[in-house]
């Protein structure tokens, strides 16, 4: 008994001691930080909104980061010449810094006329030169910009990134004035003025970087003209931006947002379920069913791709037949069931929200056409299919998808797929032979919300083609697809486009399109879901 | 006695690295006497170690420390380069021009004999180069700015363990074949086979989340939650942040310590001047804390060198439980980047790390036992 009793004691002294612990720093759930100057600053409650990232962002350097957690504190602190217009389905594009721009010459020629009387945060005025500046620092060999090839569209840019011009007075940009930009392209561009939402391309203050190097992106020394601007970045724990009183657009209604650092999701989880956070991003996919009904969860599929290439140098998908028998075995509609996460079983390359979608696209499910295709392929009777290596990085969700397209291909053509995961590095080493793997999982996600976007992928000189397929009649369709201006005729070079890849050639599957699901707290009103997966805080407002 | 100022020198080093890294203004005394408190122990001891020549000793290991890690470091800059897939290979690969470019920033165009000898050259000066994954940042900044945390957790940790560790382990010794020794055995094998991932959030749904009481006792459950009383899930801004991931990371070595002085206390208390004391009729407090726990140290050390060097450089998992910007997901997710300058340098800082926690162990050998070589 006494033994018991102890024991109880000593676990009610354990809970009163943290109790009495928590108590001593207890109280209102205002923050107080110390800003890099010194000065003390208390968050209110009422005027902050609680966000989490799911890491520490890599770089504030919008010309350089090239990451979803960087651009979504980015787009916060930066302007463009164009953005997007998130509350629209069709993502249209809005004037940012640029009033308005036209075309010339057909698309290859691009003026842009900028905003007057837009300020930095130290007050110096934002001309055109620092948006030149900025393409040319982007473009800059030296730089070592990860997304340089983002501008690589404007003439001779390409060749100056390889320092085979060497004067940047060749490549097209100039202005005519101080707030009027002059682009000219290598080749007609008719959605050009699109990527200039990224914010590799947005204008920078070379002054600020000469003067503070690699430290100009820390609180004390940026210098930024977005709706908030940054005040605190405590790396790895929190980042904290704050209304930019003097920005040239509609003021934003929420006074200060915290982005908090948190990996784990459902770490993250449990701060909003405590209501320590308003805004996640990151939902773990076992929590999903749960959350389905809370009126928090939003969710809508994304500007995503989820597919499996083929390598096709090497049998046996070498041979076209091969490749629509996959194609037409796959029963995607059971794979999104099985994994029951919400995604959307894509039989397109163009994913949902995108002009030329058509979701009937791809080869259909059909066990006796698969059938048909191995046998025309040569395989089936006599002749068995070799051996296949299916790999993909590891990851409990490939994982799942992966064995269900295993299960499904030996049921329904009867041919073993072997499954090979490996560490994501070593994996992608791996991509770049054609004799370790067979099929491979890779993704997609959009950088603007333009089809070109996903069928440049696999022409055959992206970088991203990892199939081996090099095929000039798509190439000549998606350069046609650049140049069109007139949006029928672009939908259908697109759609044209599509069949010769998913029904005729098939270098790859598109297995399904992801979710963004996102949980937004109830006093947090004005939010809108996106394709994009960007949801910026200038829009939303707390409800008292 | 020479080599109690040896265990002193040490604990004026733990003491000056926890006043850089810890916060301990949190214990409400001033830095400013903290810090005048530490340079008059730091004379001190230098006096008396001094007047006594170990410093010859401690130079020796020194030098060997250094050679030990020069090797390491050049090993670990070899190894890396057999792994497959480099730093900048992405789900969006890159333009070769592009790629090529950022190479040539980062020095990665050289031969590799030559990245080697600038890689130590700038070592040598202290240079421990630029992270590739985190654009721009210093890979010392990185270490400045998260090694105090996962510094501080585990001083805390650490300390925990040895407060529990010690006292339940001697208590179930002196209780030997009781209920309450298996009851005290039966927590500490819990303790060390509770996984981490599973005691964290048991301990958040308690202590964060008030199960049980929000199903038991509504009423008391809101008056927590109005009050703010209830512990903060995660994060790592102030002491309540604190009390949960320490718990959590104090309980398995603690558990540890617990069974070893057990086990270690048992064996000594059946030692012949074990018995001498006894038989001159000393009180069974006396025997137990002035001349079994003493000897009964020596294993307790041994566990501690390699537990100091692992608790202080954090733990990957109760600090992405807790979302806590410490050190110790940089030691997982730099290798899953690539990112060379950034591992080498962790691997470093561990190896560092563990020579002074052994060198440490070594001392205090010395201290719980004179009859012990210190080499």
């Amino acid at each position: 008994m006494k033994f018991f009793s102890s024991q109880i004691w000593g676990l009610l002294g354990l809970y009163c001691l943290l109790f009495l612990l928590s108590a001593c720093v207890g109280g209102s759930q205002d923050t107080l930080v110390v800003l890099p100057g010194g000065e003390k600053l208390i968050l209110k409650d009422s005027e902050t909104a609680n966000a989490v990232t799911a890491s520490e962002p890599p770089s504030l350097d919008w010309t350089k980061a090239s990451d979803a957690e960087s651009t979504w504190v980015m787009e916060h602190l930066m302007d463009g010449l164009v953005r997007f217009n998130l509350a629209d389905e069709n993502l249209s594009l809005m004037p940012a810094l640029a009033t308005d721009w036209r075309h010339e010459d057909a698309g290859k020629v691009w003026i842009f006329h900028l905003r007057k009387g837009v300020q930095w945060t130290d007050g110096v005025e934002f001309k055109g030169q620092q948006i030149v500046d900025a393409w040319k620092r982007l473009l800059n060999p030296r730089t070592g910009a990860n997304a340089a090839n983002y501008l690589y569209p404007l003439k001779n840019a390409e060749k100056f990134n390889q320092q085979k011009i060497k004067d940047f007075s060749q490549v097209g940009v100039s202005l005519l004035d101080d707030y009027t930009l002059r682009v000219e392209l290598e080749e007609p561009m008719a959605f050009f003025p699109m990527l200039l939402t990224h914010h590799t391309t947005f204008p920078t203050r070379l002054d600020v970087i000469a003067k503070h190097g690699d430290m100009w992106t820390e609180p004390q020394n940026i210098v930024t003209l977005g709706s908030y601007k940054l005040i605190y970045w405590h790396h790895d724990s929190r980042l904290i931006i704050a209304r930019n009183e003097n920005y040239w657009g509609k003021k934003p209604k929420i006074k200060n947002v915290v982005f908090y650092m948190i990996e784990k999701s459902s770490t993250a989880l449990r701060m909003f379920d405590r209501g320590r956070v308003d805004f996640i991003k990151d939902i773990p996919s076992v929590e999903v069913n749960r959350l389905k009904s809370r009126p928090e969860f939003h969710s809508r599929p994304g500007l995503r791709l989820y597919y499996y290439g083929f390598k096709v140098k090497k049998p046996p998908f070498n041979n076209v037949w091969a490749r629509r028998a996959f194609a037409h075995a796959i029963d995607k509609e059971e794979l999104v069931k099985v994994l029951g996460g919400g995604q959307y079983p894509m039989n397109s390359w163009i994913p949902y929200g995108l002009f030329a979608h058509n979701n009937q696209t791809g080869l259909e499910f059909s066990v006796e056409k698969a059938k048909e295709a191995l046998v025309k392929a040569g395989y089936g009777g006599e002749k068995p299919f070799p051996k296949v290596v299916l790999g993909f990085n590891t990851e409990e969700k490939h994982q799942r998808v992966a064995e269900n397209i295993q299960a499904q291909i030996k049921k329904n053509l009867g041919i073993s797929i072997e499954l090979k995961n490996e560490e994501w590095k070593t994996y992608l080493n791996g991509l770049k032979s054609d004799s370790v793997y067979n099929i491979y999982r890779l993704g997609w996600v959009a950088d603007y919300a333009d089809p070109h976007n996903f069928m440049e992928i696999l022409a055959s000189y992206s970088t991203n083609n990892r199939t081996g397929w090099k095929d000039s009649r798509f190439d000549e369709m998606v350069k046609k697809g650049v140049a069109e201006t007139d949006p029928d005729k672009r939908q259908s070079i697109y759609e044209n486009a599509e069949k010769y890849l998913l029904r005729e050639q098939v270098p790859a599957i598109p297995i399904l399109t992801d979710v963004n699901q996102v949980l937004v707290s109830q006093r947090l009103k004005g939010f809108h879901g996106n394709s994009l997966d960007l949801y910026l805080f200038q829009d939303m407002e707390l409800s008292p | 006695m020479k080599i109690f100022s040896v265990a002193l020198f040490w604990v004026n080093i733990i003491f000056g690295l926890s006043l850089v890294f810890c916060d301990l203004s949190l214990m409400y005394v001033p830095r400013v006497l903290l810090w005048s408190f530490w340079i008059l122990f730091s004379g001190s001891v230098f006096y008396g170690i001094l007047r006594q020549q170990l410093l010859g000793f401690f130079f020796k290991r020194v030098g060997a420390s250094i050679i030990v890690i020069a090797i390491i470091a050049s090993m670990t800059f070899l190894l890396l380069r057999f792994l497959p897939g480099g730093p900048f290979d992405e789900e969006k690969a890159l333009p070769p021009i592009v790629k090529a470019n950022i190479e040539k920033k980062y020095g990665l165009d050289q031969p590799l004999w030559k990245q080697y000898f600038n890689y130590m050259g700038g070592l040598l000066r202290g240079h421990l180069g630029y992270s590739y994954k985190y654009e721009g940042r210093e890979v010392s900044a990185i270490i400045r700015d998260s090694f105090p945390v996962s510094f501080k957790l585990g001083f805390y940790a650490l300390v925990l363990s040895f407060f529990i560790g010690i006292p339940l382990g001697l208590f179930a010794a002196s209780r030997y074949g009781t209920r309450l020794d298996s009851g005290a055995m039966i927590l500490a094998i819990s303790g060390i086979s509770l996984p981490s991932f599973l005691v964290a959030p048991i301990l958040i749904y308690i202590f964060s989340f008030g199960w049980p009481l929000d199903i038991f006792a509504p009423s008391l459950y809101q008056w927590l939650l109005q009050n703010n009383l209830l512990l903060p899930p995660a994060l790592w801004h102030s002491p309540a942040h604190y009390i949960l991931p320490v718990v959590t990371l104090g309980i398995r070595p603690a558990a540890f310590i617990a069974r070893l002085t057990r086990a270690s206390v048992l064996d000594v208390i059946q030692a012949d001047f074990v018995r001498t004391a006894r038989s001159k009729g000393l009180s069974e407090k006396v025997v137990l804390y002035h001349h079994v726990l003493r000897n009964s140290l020596v294993p307790v050390l041994t566990y501690v060198g390699p537990l100091t060097a692992g608790i202080l450089s954090g733990s990957f998992v109760v600090e992405v439980i807790f979302a806590i910007p410490g050190i110790a997901k940089y030691f997982v997710q730099s290798v899953f980047n690539r990112d060379y300058p950034l591992i080498l340098a962790l691997t470093i800082l561990f190896s560092i790390m563990l020579i002074l926690a052994n060198l440490l162990v070594d001392i205090l050998y010395k201290v719980v036992d004179p009859r012990m070589e210190v080499s």
